[in-house]
């Protein structure tokens, strides 16, 4: 095989994704079969075969397994994707080692759990353990998919809990400024990244139990708490962790992702200040998603955002979001049927760290609600339409005002633009074909002519779009805020 | 004593999950029979990854086809309780019957009536 280059990769790519679509459809099948067995064992006086069989099912790790054997295959097909690059570039190439019996480096492996065991035991003196945890950052950034694998083979449950515990546990001593303990959270977050965008589904689901910290919580959620909307009213009951169905992106005649920003939506947490910025930059940039969101061969997913200098970070989040009891995502999401939204919602949550608590939704000083959160769906709640430009285009935002001309301007100029609303004491009645029209609310600039600005809504595109002039704006709108495009 | 026709319908319940069993159980045997033979093809890939693969599907597919035969034995367990309350209710009626007629055979003479 040396020298050759004649692997299939389209077909060996099909292969894959056959091997993985086997796992969904396997777990089907075994919920089918579970669900007959209940539905027999009223009817019966004596034990069925299947119960009198004193050992584990098996089928859950058939499933499992599948999902790594898919994304094992993906991994060794990114090898002779390579092998086939440096071929066209007239390089020897031999693509047999995309088959090889391992493609970890033992000695890598052996070398990055030395590392850590170290660090377990280790007396950092008075300078905390950050210098060693930037040490093993960089080890294990050296390290291949199956090398991690492996890492995390060699780690006991255990050992995983109290190297997730040193990474997020920032808890200086206060008294000294030179101590410096765990990671931030951009830090932080590129660790947890670098194994979940990389390791098999089976090992994914080791380090989900051992660092829930990956997991932005919802508990906290008006919608959680309330079971609706605080401001739709939609129904939120029975919210739960669930993978959605559908494409990451929808993709065009050309096989490349064609993203319909306008076809997304906020879903039921109290979050449009977020979502309208997110869709003002697509809107802008149409290309932004896809060029912000990738989706991982073990079926995890990696968005990019950018920490307060501007720097980006790719944050990796598990497959699973908030779904309503019928499995659809209850958070962001796309008439289209598109996933993005609901993983880029989810990597916002786990990065904002901007969140000061308080709002007014009727549960003011109410703990449960309005506290200062990091990490977790209830820090999205209820903020400001500048704060999330950082995070997702790496510069900061303009206000700019309460001026109509100012905010069409900016938007001719290529910027993404936000218009909130102000509360219903300080509003008329709006025209009465404005159906979308709310207070309280941040809306993001479509379109803008001489005369008039046409803004949309985040609750999404059934909620319509409105169109403004000069005097409707000073009337019915508040303060405008220019995004820059994303990086 | 316990309704013949709850008996019957009891044991049709049954028959019907043993007969969805048997797809179930189908479906299963077979699940990965496709992907082990394409894991096989050497037009595909060769070398000891794809050799550890085959393998590795091959295991799999045993485990279910180990899920299927005990299905398919739990199937046989419900039909052949289904046949047992079938010729339970058989008894049942033939009983009920029995009972109905000795009923019958003692229901008093008329009693006179006024004068």
């Amino acid at each position: 095989m040396s020298g050759e280059v004649g692997f299939d990769i389209t077909r060996l790519d099909t292969f894959a994704t056959a091997v993985g679509n086997a796992s969904p459809t396997l777990g089907s099948l075994v919920s089918d079969v579970a669900t007959l067995r209940s539905q027999a064992r009223p009817l019966l006086d004596d034990l069925m075969p299947s119960e009198q069989l004193c050992r584990p099912d098996d089928l859950a790790t058939v499933g499992t397994g599948l999902l790594d054997l898919k994304a094992e295959i993906k991994r060794r097909i990114g090898i002779l994707a390579a092998a086939k690059l440096a071929h066209q570039l007239g390089l020897p190439v031999d693509e047999s080692a995309a088959f090889a019996a391992t493609i970890a480096d033992r000695a890598k492996v052996d070398g990055a759990l030395r590392e850590i065991r170290e660090l377990f035991g280790k007396d950092t003196g008075s300078n905390g353990n950050r210098d060693d945890l930037d040490h093993l950052q960089v080890v294990l950034a050296g390290l291949g998919p199956e090398e991690l694998d492996a890492v995390v083979d060699g780690l006991s449950d255990e050992d995983l809990s109290r190297l997730g515990h040193l990474v997020s546990d920032t808890s200086d001593s206060g008294w000294k400024w030179w101590d410096h303990n765990g990671l931030e959270r951009w830090e932080r977050l590129d660790f947890y990244g670098n194994f979940l965008s990389q390791v098999s589904p089976s090992r994914i689901e080791r380090l989900a139990g051992a660092w829930p910290q990956i997991q932005p919580g919802f508990d906290s959620t008006d919608s959680f708490l309330d079971g609706a909307n605080p401001q739709t009213g939609e129904n939120a009951t029975g919210m739960h962790w669930g993978t959605p169905d559908g494409p990451l992106f929808p993709t065009g005649a050309d096989g490349r992702p064609d993203v319909d920003g306008t076809k997304a939506a906020q879903g039921t947490f109290g979050d449009c200040w977020f979502v309208a910025s997110t869709l003002a930059t697509q809107a802008a940039d149409p290309g932004f998603a896809a060029d912000h969101l990738r989706a991982n061969a073990n079926g995890t997913v990696s968005v990019k955002m950018y920490d307060g200098d501007g720097h980006a970070h790719w944050i990796t989040v598990t497959g699973d979001v908030p779904v309503n009891s019928s499995g659809e995502p209850i958070g962001m999401h796309s008439d289209d049927g598109a996933t993005w939204p609901a993983y880029y919602e989810k990597a916002f949550a786990l990065a904002y760290q901007d969140d000061d608590g308080g709002a007014p939704d009727d549960h003011e000083g109410d703990d449960a609600y309005d506290r200062t959160e990091q990490g977790s769906y209830g820090a999205l709640e209820w903020d400001f339409p500048d704060h999330a430009a950082p995070y997702i285009t790496g510069h900061g935002a303009d206000g700019l005002g309460h001026d109509f001309d100012d905010a069409r301007d900016a938007f001719r100029d290529g910027h993404p633009v936000l218009i909130s609303t102000p509360g219903e004491d300080d509003t008329p009645d709006p025209p009465g074909d404005w159906d979308g029209y709310v207070n309280r609310h941040v809306y993001y600039v479509v379109a803008a002519s001489g005369d008039t600005i046409t803004v949309a809504n985040p609750w999404g595109p059934s909620s319509g779009q409105i169109t403004m002039n000069s005097d409707q704006f000073d009337t019915y709108f508040g303060d405008a805020t220019a995004m820059d495009r994303a990086q | 004593m316990t309704d013949p026709d709850a008996l019957e319908a009891r044991a049709e319940q049954l028959r019907a999950c043993a007969r969805s069993a048997r797809v179930k159980a189908g479906a299963l045997a077979t699940h990965l029979d496709s992907l082990e033979k394409s894991a096989k093809d050497d037009t595909l890939w060769r070398g000891p990854y794809p050799t550890t693969a085959a393998g590795t599907l091959a295991g799999y597919r045993a485990l279910l086809r180990g899920a299927a035969d005990l299905l398919n034995e739990d199937a046989e367990a419900w039909q052949a309780r289904a046949g047992r309350l079938d010729r339970d209710a058989d008894a049942a009626r033939k009983e009920l019957a029995k009972q109905q007629a000795e009923e019958a055979r003692r229901e008093p003479e008329p009693s006179p009536g006024p004068r």
